[in-house]
């Protein structure tokens, strides 16, 4: 499809273009850079040295009420259908694909209207990656830092510019909308982007071979690898809730005397609670079978059920975890565990 | 800090037939992390270190369920059959009275390493000054500078520029109880709390935007709880289901309600050694909270959390000279 | 537009000051209508996480009322909670909730009078705060 070129200065006027789409977007908030519904675009941060968190909370809140109910009234569903057609503008093209490995999980036997509804209505504009962050291992992974899988639109930042790729359909609607700020892009400008994802590509030091894993992990199942690397996991909730391709949720009904709602929210298989039955039995009782339990999601079972890791490769539970928790190293001692 | 002296001491505690293991640091797997080890033989102390990069508390792992030297049954505590040996710096050791007075740890089954600390690096403030870095860096602490060491390149930075916060006010950097120390002992800082105070002058309206934009965005991942080492109970409020005191609904209430009740509880116990806010993945100031705590600890009642094992704890005992004026 | 009612929670241990408000209504004293009186077994017993929720869920004011110092059922109860709520007052006021309506008084239970009193001035001072909103739970 076409690409244009937009200056820099006028990405405001860009998006302002879009003002009937609700826009989430990078914001730096200290030294964090997370994903919100925009007001003001003076807030955007773009700074392609900060990697941005949660995107996924866009298309899945980590808080969605599901219906709300009283004492008087019948119950009251919330509708997805009420949402805006909305724009998630910057993220990262890992955080993209990852939608891809979502979709076939709230697409399934049960199709989830919230999740699917949202995802919908969403449009996915990215910004590659010229500068790729110490863990990022989307090559590994069948990614790679300019991947346009998932997205709709792909922006590269070159000099005073962004070189826009129109990747759909979706795409070439907002690319309408805000034409006039646009110019056609040349073939040097191309060349000048080819060059870039070529060097990011190239920048990307830690590299996985991850062929065969599946395979490995079922043999090693009862291993002695898991104590090792369980030891030192302190049990917080930062690896699967930074994840983008993590899903899992917990669903509660929140009430008072007189009213209430029920409620999905996100929950994370590193928490003791997760599994915890009712009976006060739990299947996963130690760090041990939480922390292998999350490896063989990502890297066997997901592959069982989808054909694909569920991982992208984005490296953010390996900056993010406090205690050191690798998982490229995990992934590698799996493959050399006799 | 002289690496060989404390692989020579580790070594000796391993070698005692009482210590069961070994907590102390390596280096992490990549930049300039750092990641915890559990030793049990001679042959794995060479990865041991320790070096301004040590900003994790070590003895979370002491509580931590599934590691032993837990809470003792009256006869293991009689028999002193078994301990484990652990690095601490100033702050940890506080950390290990604090728990010690509130009996869930016994001294018995310590075997303490004592490391005159002076100042963690913040992670989060050497990764934006060097990013990317993904071979093993080196930093050792030189005059007042932090010499780094990437890919055989040496960088000067002022220790001013990348040492935690809380370590900047750090009163206690000598460990103030151990069975070794390594090293001689360090003079603190005096106690500092213009920051809280400059908080504390703020008009309502502006102390609860203050607080409301910083905890709107937590996203409850519990990383502030599980890296604390005084946050050790064996289940926590924040699973209750009857009654649910903090509901998993994400929002700024609930976030409020969720750090107040972690404030409080550390009330008298939280020891300053910084982890949960340097940990936290959106960047919340929590020590604010927690300094606040520590602040009218000390003026109201006189009292540091984890300076005596043999003291009980704060909200435990009063005195009746308490203040009184507020009541009615 | 009517006149706003404070909806004060107070804890009062079963000794002294329930006792006492017990008292101030034998004794027709009035006191204005604002108080929902839980009866605890003593001040000590009141978890903090009480006097949060109380807030969370309405109540525009919280007062925690026992025996005086010296004169608890339980020796040390009253003690304990003293300390304990001195430092959640200062903590919620560093949010920016203001302290007025976090109290604390010792009624014993000869002093009707004096929990007439305490409430009159509580329900004053809340009164010109207004309704508590900011940490209120937005869904009840």
């Amino acid at each position: 499809m076409d690409s244009y070129i937009l200056q820099k200065e006028k990405l405001n006027n860009f998006l302002d273009s879009l003002k009937e789409y609700e826009i989430w977007a990078p914001v730096q908030k200290d030294a964090t850079t997370l994903f919100e519904v925009i007001r003001d675009f003076q807030n955007i941060s773009l700074d392609l040295n900060h990697q941005p968190i949660i995107s996924k909370s866009a298309v899945f809140p980590q808080t969605e009420p599901l219906f709300t109910f009283d004492n008087d009234a019948a119950i009251k569903e919330t509708s997805p259908k009420e949402e805006k057609d909305t724009i998630v503008f910057g993220i990262r093209p890992c955080d993209a694909r990852s939608f891809k490995l979502l979709d076939p999980v709230f697409e399934g036997d049960f199709p989830d209207p919230y999740y699917l509804t949202r995802r919908n209505k969403t449009a996915l504009i990215g910004i590659a990656c010229n500068e790729p962050f110490p863990n990022c291992f989307c090559t590994s992974i069948d990614g790679n830092p300019f991947s346009k899988e998932g997205l709709d639109l792909l922006f590269t930042s070159l000099n005073d510019s962004f070189y826009i790729e129109v990747i759909t359909d979706k795409g070439k609607t907002i690319i309408d909308k805000a034409s006039s700020h646009l110019t056609q892009a040349k073939a040097e400008d191309t060349k000048e982007k080819e060059q870039l994802a070529k060097a990011s590509e190239g920048k990307i030091k830690r590299q996985i071979n991850l062929d065969g894993i599946k395979e490995k992990l079922a043999a090693i199942f009862e291993h002695a690898i898991w104590d090792k690397f369980s030891s030192k996991c302190i049990g917080c909730g930062i690896c699967t809730y930074s994840c983008p391709t993590c899903y899992c949720f917990d669903m509660q009904d929140e009430s008072s005397a007189r009213k209430g709602r029920r409620v999905r929210t996100w929950d994370s298989c590193m928490f003791a609670e997760y599994t915890l039955h009712a009976s006060g039995h739990n299947p996963r009782p130690t760090r041990t079978e939480r922390l292998r339990n999350r490896i063989y999601h990502k890297f066997k079972f997901n592959i069982d059920n989808f054909g694909v890791p569920s991982c992208v490769g984005c490296g953010r539970c390996i900056a993010l975890c406090p205690v050191n928790v690798d998982l490229i190293e995990i992934l590698s001692t799996i493959k050399e565990a006799e | 800090m002289n690496i060989q002296k404390l692989k020579d001491e580790a070594k000796r505690a391993i070698g005692r037939k009482e210590v069961t293991h070994l907590i102390g640091y390596q280096k992490g797997s990549y930049g300039f992390r750092i990641s915890p080890i559990f030793i049990e033989t001679k042959e794995e102390l060479d990865r041991l270190t320790f070096s301004p990069l040590c900003s994790l508390s070590l003895v979370n792992y002491l509580t931590i369920e599934g590691k032993p030297a837990q809470v003792q049954s009256e006869e293991e505590k009689k028999s002193k059959a078994k301990k484990v040996a652990i690095f601490v710096r100033g702050c940890d050791s506080r950390a290990l009275n604090q728990i010690i007075a509130e009996k869930g740890l016994s001294r018995e089954s310590l075997y303490i390493i004592g490391i005159p600390c002076k100042g963690v690096i913040d992670l989060k403030k050497i990764e934006a000054q060097f990013p990317n870095v993904v071979d093993p860096a080196e930093v050792v602490e030189e005059n007042g500078k932090y010499i780094i060491t990437i890919n055989d390149q040496t960088h000067e930075v002022p220790k001013e520029e990348l040492i935690a916060d809380t370590c900047k006010v750090c009163q206690y950097p000598t460990p103030l109880t151990y069975n070794k120390l390594l090293g001689d002992k360090l003079e603190g800082n005096p106690a500092n709390y213009d920051d809280i105070q400059k908080l504390e002058e703020k008009t309502p309206e502006e102390k609860w935007s203050f607080w409301q934009n910083q905890l709107d965005r937590c996203i409850r991942c519990y990383a502030c709880k599980n890296s604390c080492p005084l946050c050790y109970c064996d289940g926590c409020i924040l699973d209750k289901l009857t009654p649910q005191w903090v509901r998993r609904s994400v929002d700024t209430n609930e976030n409020l309600m969720f750090h107040v009740t972690r404030a409080f509880h550390l009330a008298g116990r939280c020891v300053s050694c910084g982890e949960c806010e340097r940990v936290c993945p959106v960047g919340i100031p929590l020590m604010k909270l927690n300094r606040k705590m520590e602040k009218d600890v000390k003026e109201l009642f006189d009292f540091e959390a984890g300076k005596d094992p043999e003291v009980k704890p704060l909200l435990n005992t009063f005195n009746i000279e308490d203040p009184d004026d507020f009541v009615l | 537009m009517s006149e706003f009612e404070p909806n004060i929670v107070a804890f009062l241990c079963n000794w002294c000051s329930y006792a006492g408000a017990d008292l101030t209504g034998t004794t027709r004293t009035h006191y204005p209508p604002t108080v929902k009186v839980i009866r605890v077994m003593c001040t000590g017993r009141v978890n903090p996480l009480f006097v949060l929720q109380a807030l969370r869920q309405g109540a525009d004011g919280v007062l925690i009322s026992g025996c005086h110092p010296g004169e608890c059922h339980y020796l040390k109860g009253n003690f304990l909670a003293r300390r304990r709520f001195l430092l959640m007052k200062n903590l919620l006021e560093y949010i920016g909730i203001n302290p007025s309506r976090i109290r604390m008084s010792w009624v014993s239970a000869s002093e009707g009078k004096k929990f007439a009193d305490v409430i009159t001035e509580v329900t004053e001072d809340i009164k010109k705060l207004g309704p508590l909103k900011s940490f209120k739970r937005e869904i009840l």
